[in-house]
Order: C-alpha cells, then sequence, then structure tokens
C-alpha cells in the first residue's frame, strides 16, 4: 500500500501507537513544528489521535504519513491493519518480553553460513524486533501511567528499551549486507542527525548530543566518510557551544580529516572557520586569525557572500579586542 | 643454597648499607599519613602563600587547584587542610576524593559530616549512607501499654537503615548551619574531578552551583581539560581562584629527594639539603639524574626512585653508581611495558607515540588511525588515557592540541634523541 492517500487517518493512529515510543513521537513532533506538549490528551492513544487530527487541522496529514514512511520503510500497511490486539495486557506483556528476547538472543547465535542471508532477512529482523520493542514500551508506559512508578530503575528500564532498537540496528548492520538495511540505516542516520540539529537549535545540548551520538555509531558503519564528518562536525560544534572547547577541538579535526580525505572544500572550510574562533576563545588570537584567513580563502572561490559577511564580522570584533589589549 | 630465612637477611644488609629502613618512595599522597607528609612536602611557596592570603580574608572563596596528572594537586590540597587544621583556630577543615558515582553535594556532606563526630544528625547521616560513625544511628521507639502504672512504657531501639540523602544539597545546608555554632570557618576540599568524565563534571558544576556558593568555603581539584578555559565556568563566576601547579624545579625536586629518603632514616643520621650524603645512597650525579628525568612530576620522581632502588637491591649494589641506575631505568622499562592485560591497540598506539615523540590530535593521520579500525582521533582518546594511567604516557600541558608524549619511565628508541 504504497498510496499515501490510501492510509487512513485510523491507520496512522495505530501505526503511531506500534511503532512509535513516546520520545519517538516527541522528535517527530518536533521536527514538524508541532507542539507536542500542547497537544490535549491524558493517555498516550489520545494524545497520539490529537496529533493526528492536528496535522489534518493545519494540513500537514501528508508530511505525517512521508515522516512515518521514511522513519520506519519496513512498516507493511496491509499487514499492520489486520494486526489486533485482542490478548490481555498481561498475557501480551509476558509474550513480548518472551519473543524480544528470544529475537535479541538468536541474534548473538549467528553463524557464519547464516550472515549470508538472503537481502531481505536482516530487514525483516528489525521490522520483527522494533514492532516487539516499541509494543514493550508502549505497554510498559501504560503500566507506569497506572501505578504510577517512576523510580530510577524503572527509568532505566525505560531508557534501556528506547535504546534497544538502535542497538539492535547497530548489531545488524556490522552483520548483514542488505542493501534495504542500509538504506533504511541511511535514513535512520540523517534523522537522528536532523533532529540533534533541530535540538541544539533550541539550546537543548545533552539532547541534541544524544542524537548525534546515535547518527555517528551508524554512520561509522556506513561508506559515506562526507556525512560521518557531519555530524561529528555538529558535535564539535555543539560542544562549542557549550564551552567544552578542549573537545570541540579534537571533533572539528577529526572532521577536518575526514573532509580532506574526500576532498569536501565546504566542509575543510567550515572546520577552519570554527577551529580559528576556538582557538580565539583559547587566547591564541594570531593562530586563530590565521585559521579563519583559509576559510575566507575558500569561502571567497566559492563567492559564499554569507559566510565571507560572517567572516568579517569576527574579524572585526577580533581586531577590535586587540586594539583594546594594545592600549 | 640460601633459605627464605637467609634471603631476608640478605635483603636487609642492603638496606642497612643503605641506612633505609624501607623504600621511601609512594605512587599517590593519598597513602600518606599526615605526619608524613609534612615531613615530605617541599616548595609551592607561591602557591601556598596565594591560598593562605585568600583564607585569611573573611569572605569565602571558591579555588580551584588543576594541574596534570601526578603533579602533586593531591598532596597541595592535604596540605593545605593540614596546615589550616594546626595553625587556623576555629577552622573545621576537610578532605574527601570524589568517588565514582558520588556527586559534589555528596562528596561534601560526607566529608563535613566525618569532621563532626559528636553531632548526632551528622553520625547519623554517615549511618544511613553506610559509612563508618563514631555513634551509632539508632530511632528509638516508645510504646505505652495500657492497663499497667508505672512500668507500662518500653522503649526499644531500631537501627536505621542504609539510604542515601533524599537532598544532600540541603542536607549539607542544614549541617552546615550546625557546624556554624561551634565553628568560625569550615573548608572543603573535594579532590579527584579528573578521574571522572568531564562532561558529567561540567553538569555537577552547572546543577550544584547553590553548593559551591553556600557558606563554605571549597577547595577543588582537577585537571586542566576539565575546567580551564572553560566559558560555563566563567559565566557561572564559579571559582575565585584557579591556581595551576605547574612542574617542580630541580631544586626542589632534589629537596623533596631528600625528603623522602630522610623519612626512612633513624633520626640522627637524617640529613640537610646541602650535605654530600644527603642523598645517599644515591650518588649527586645519580640523585640529579633522577630528579632530571623525572621531569619536576612528583609522580614520575616516585615511580622511578622505587624502580631504581628494587633493581640495586637484587643487584646487590650498595650505592647507585650511573650503572646501576641505568639497570634501574630498564628494569622500569621493562615492568612498564611488559604489563599484562594491555591489548594489541593499546601496543599499536603505544608504539605509535614512541616512533613520533609526541601524537596529538592535529598531527595523528587517517592512515595511523586506520590501523587501529577507526577514523577518528577521538576514538583513540580512552587508549591514551589508559597508557597515561599505566605510567606509559604522559599527557601534555598543551591547550592548542591534545597531546601525548612517552613518560620518562619508558625509554625511547634508540634512533631517536632522547627527551
Amino acid at each position: 500500500m504504497d498510496d499515501k492517500k490510501s492510509i487512513t487517518p485510523k491507520q496512522v493512529a495505530e501505526a503511531l501507537n506500534m511503532y512509535f515510543n513516546t520520545a519517538e513521537l516527541q522528535s517527530l513532533a518536533l521536527n514538524m513544528d508541532i507542539p507536542y506538549d500542547d497537544l490535549e490528551g491524558i493517555s498516550r492513544s489520545e494524545t497520539i489521535i490529537s496529533l493526528v487530527k492536528y496535522t489534518q487541522r493545519h494540513g500537514v496529514y501528508e508530511q505525517l504519513i512521508k515522516a512515518i514512511q521514511e522513519t520506519r520503510p519496513y512498516i507493511n500497511w496491509d499487514k499492520f491493519s489486520q494486526q489486533s490486539v485482542q490478548e490481555s495486557k498481561p498475557a501480551a506483556l509476558e509474550k513480548d518480553v518472551t519473543n524480544t528476547l528470544n529475537v535479541s538472543s538468536s541474534t548473538h547465535h549467528i553463524t557464519s553460513d547464516e550472515v549470508k542471508l538472503a537481502p531481505s532477512s536482516a530487514s525483516q529482523q528489525l521490522e520483527d524486533f522494533y514492532f516487539r520493542v516499541n509494543r514493550l514500551q508502549q505497554q510498559f508506559q501504560e503500566i507506569q501511567d497506572i501505578t504510577g512508578l517512576n523510580d530510577e530503575e524503572t527509568q532505566n528500564l525505560l531508557n534501556l528499551l528506547e535504546d534497544a532498537p538502535h542497538e539492535f540496528l547497530r548489531d545488524l548492520l556490522s552483520r548483514h549486507d542488505d542493501p534495504t538495511l542500509e538504506q533504511y540505516a541511511q535514513n535512520y542516520a540523517e534523522m537522528e542527525h536532523e533532529l540533534g540539529i533541530a535540538l541544539v537549535g533550541q539550546g537543548k545540548w545533552h539532547a541534541g548530543l544524544r542524537r548525534f551520538d546515535r547518527s555517528l555509531t551508524i554512520r561509522r558503519l556506513l561508506d559515506n566518510l562526507d556525512e560521518r564528518a557531519d555530524t561529528i562536525y555538529q558535535i564539535g560544534r555543539t560542544y562549542q557551544l557549550m564551552g567544552n572547547l578542549a573537545e570541540a577541538q579534537i571533533r572539528y579535526r577529526d572532521a577536518m580529516r575526514l573532509y580532506q580525505h574526500t576532498g569536501n572544500k565546504a566542509g575543510i572550510a567550515a572546520c577552519n572557520l570554527n577551529l580559528g574562533t576556538v582557538a580565539i576563545q583559547l587566547g591564541f588570537i594570531d593562530e586563530g586569525i590565521a585559521q579563519i584567513q583559509k576559510a575566507r580563502l575558500a569561502y571567497r572561490q566559492d563567492d559564499n557572500d554569507k559566510k565571507l559577511q560572517e567572516i568579517d564580522e569576527i574579524m572585526h570584533f577580533v581586531h577590535r579586542v586587540k586594539e583594546k589589549e594594545r592600549v | 643454597m640460601s633459605t627464605p630465612d637467609d634471603l631476608w637477611a640478605q635483603a636487609g644488609d642492603i638496606f642497612d648499607a643503605w641506612g633505609l629502613s624501607e623504600i621511601p618512595f609512594t605512587e599517590s599522597a593519598v597513602e600518606l599519613g599526615q605526619k608524613q607528609l609534612r615531613q615530605l612536602f617541599t616548595g609551592r611557596e607561591n602557591e601556598l602563600r596565594q591560598v593562605f592570603n585568600l583564607v585569611r580574608g573573611r569572605e569565602r572563596k571558591r579555588i580551584f587547584v588543576y594541574g596534570w596528572v601526578g603533579i602533586g594537586k593531591t598532596a597541595f590540597l592535604r596540605e593545605i587542610i593540614g596546615v589550616l587544621e594546626r595553625k587556623a583556630p576555629k577552622t573545621l577543615a576537610s578532605y574527601i576524593s570524589l568517588l565514582p558515582g558520588m556527586d559534589l553535594s555528596t562528596a561534601a556532606l560526607i566529608g563535613l559530616a566525618r569532621k563532626l563526630p559528636k553531632d548526632d544528625y551528622a553520625q547519623h547521616l554517615l549511618t544511613q549512607m553506610g559509612l563508618p560513625a563514631s555513634q551509632r544511628a539508632v530511632e528509638k521507639k516508645t510504646t505505652v501499654k495500657a492497663g499497667l502504672s508505672g512500668s507500662g512504657v518500653e522503649t526499644t531501639e531500631e537501627t536505621s537503615p542504609f539510604s542515601r540523602p533524599l537532598y544532600p544539597a540541603a542536607s549539607f545546608e542544614a549541617l552546615l548551619d550546625r557546624a556554624y555554632q561551634k565553628f568560625d570557618r569550615i573548608v572543603i576540599g573535594i579532590d579527584d574531578l579528573e578521574k571522572r568524565n568531564p562532561d558529567l563534571i561540567r553538569q555537577m558544576l552547572r546543577d550544584e552551583q547553590g553548593l559551591l556558593k553556600s557558606n563554605a568555603w571549597f577547595f577543588l581539584t582537577g585537571h586542566p581539560a576539565t575546567i580551564t578555559h572553560d566559558i560555563l565556568a566563567r559565566e557561572l563566576g564559579l571559582f575565585d581562584l584557579a591556581l595551576e601547579l605547574k612542574p617542580l624545579d630541580q631544586t626542589t625536586s632534589y629537596r623533596m629527594l631528600v625528603n623522602y629518603l630522610n623519612s626512612v632514616r633513624p633520626k640522627e643520621k637524617q640529613r640537610d639539603y646541602d650535605e654530600l650524603q644527603a642523598v645517599w645512597p644515591f650518588t649527586q650525579d645519580t640523585a640529579r639524574e633522577l630528579c632530571a628525568r623525572s621531569e619536576g612530576i612528583p609522580r614520575m620522581l616516585n615511580r622511578l626512585g622505587s624502580y631504581v632502588l628494587l633493581k640495586a637491591a637484587e643487584l646487590g649494589a650498595p650505592m647507585i653508581t650511573p650503572d646501576v641506575f641505568q639497570a634501574g631505568v630498564e628494569f622500569a622499562d621493562q615492568q612498564l611495558r611488559g604489563q599484562s592485560g594491555l591489548t594489541i591497540e593499546e601496543m599499536y598506539i603505544l608504539e605509535l607515540v614512541l616512533d613520533k615523540g609526541v601524537l596529538s590530535d592535529e598531527s595523528v593521520t587517517l592512515e595511523e588511525l586506520d590501523k587501529v579500525r577507526t577514523k577518528e582521533f577521538r576514538e583513540i582518546l580512552p587508549i591514551l588515557d589508559n597508557l597515561v594511567q599505566r605510567d606509559l604516557l604522559k599527557r601534555l600541558p598543551s591547550e592548542r592540541a591534545t597531546e601525548y608524549a612517552p613518560s620518562p619511565l619508558v625509554r625511547i628508541p634508540k634512533s631517536d634523541p632522547p627527551v
């Protein structure tokens, strides 16, 4: 069922309920500029219905379906719409825990022959695993809502559940050569990268770093060095914003090495510019200026007026500081 | 054939010839008692003067002491605390190391509570956390039996179960108020911030500004990369003084060596710094060589000194001549490089640093990183830091780059000039 128009709001709501945990729902909403915290509804299901209605009212329903399909490309909508949850909660929960653990433990016993699986096997495993973990998270959260449990152990368990699909994807990627899986991993890493940028833009540095780290762990397993460098660069930028200049410097230099290897001039210029500003912040003004000049040269060759203007503003500020020091 | 008793006696003969009761060197100042520390501590006059001038003011201050691994931060902090305890009347001074899993408030709370052995609340808090207390914390329960007059009141005691204080910062404030009823100044020294993840420390400093700005004096020690040049720390105005401990000069290193040797000599055989025999069983030449090789880092002086004496004892050498000293240096190199548990990656990185002289995030190449199956310097940082902890490498005090060089205890390959 690839035609987006044939997907009903009920199916969308059910898909969100089944395949997305609360943190991912929040990320999805954040990415679409939807104020998740303001949505009506006390329970998770009610909030999801409000979310779908919101997208219909604001004309972004198609965008929501697209986002779901990009994030979870493996969802079989036909199969999915026939699924029902008839079992009682404790029984379903017990079964899910068993099944999830079975899937995850079986992956640790894959033989070398099994590694050469048919292309769809790994993505199929991922689909199954995602489905089970999300259902588990959902049921766990519902139980948590009823019991009001919110101690450290409960939170740790929820965090583990939230990280489980990511870890499983990493594990699958390192074992399988599956184009569908790689495509999914690329989309996933891109989504995490973009979410990281959005969160850092809102000043949520730690949350942003967590997204970048997820993106980077996946990108380390893929072949695209430019994309990997992009995420490392963003991590450096976040550390610079946080004032952790030593860490920022390391990350920019790591990104720079990769950009130099691929010949990515824009990436090299961006790293030079930010390494220059870090040097100035550390008090090495002349070295910083020299590094920024390298970036200026590259931007001039590219006629990048916006960046050149940014550099002019930085240099103006630096020269004023130097003047004051001289006085 | 020698019996174990003979061997023990032979070992004793060597130490008798040296005039020492044991090998005096220690890896960390934590192992030293306050009395021993007082005997060994030397130098840092300017830094101490700065601190004591501040402490004499009425306004409470927050001081950050920083420097590289083994530079003597712990000894410096413990010496300050010791001086305050001995010399400053009505001052409560406490030292605590920040252990894994501990936040600053809990560390401060434990440090303060330990210094209040007669305070019920302090001792109750320690017992609650499962720490030794000078008084047993008990809860008294009183029950009245109906129908019986006079003897109807029954009191039972129950020991409190272990638990972490729910709000350690609030408990600290409450305990501080109680402490100020008896003391005029409360000083808390929290050591070893560098042993924790820098991000975690930054988060702690952000979250615990209230604690640091409370009515106590704080001394914190850590790594330069953790907090110095940190915009966060500057913006929050967390520290009134950031004090860097630099490597000791050669004269101070020499004096420290004499202090160490004196600490295990009989009182009548202790020597002054200017006596030629002050460094015996080292000669003047080998003592100066030891100081030079240690590069002013007390930890290195201790470790190398210890290896040299161990080797000399094994050789039965009555004096540390240049040849014996060289054998000791080689012994240190063998022992450190032969440490069990080094992974292939660690061995490769160690050889790489030995070959290059200095490895940094700026100079490393993608080809070099590829050999340890990575493409990022950030990913080899834990390996480099592990090699520093094992005294195989040292981190250079540079802020321009993250740089590592071979430790003075490891010999550079012969083709390269010695550092």
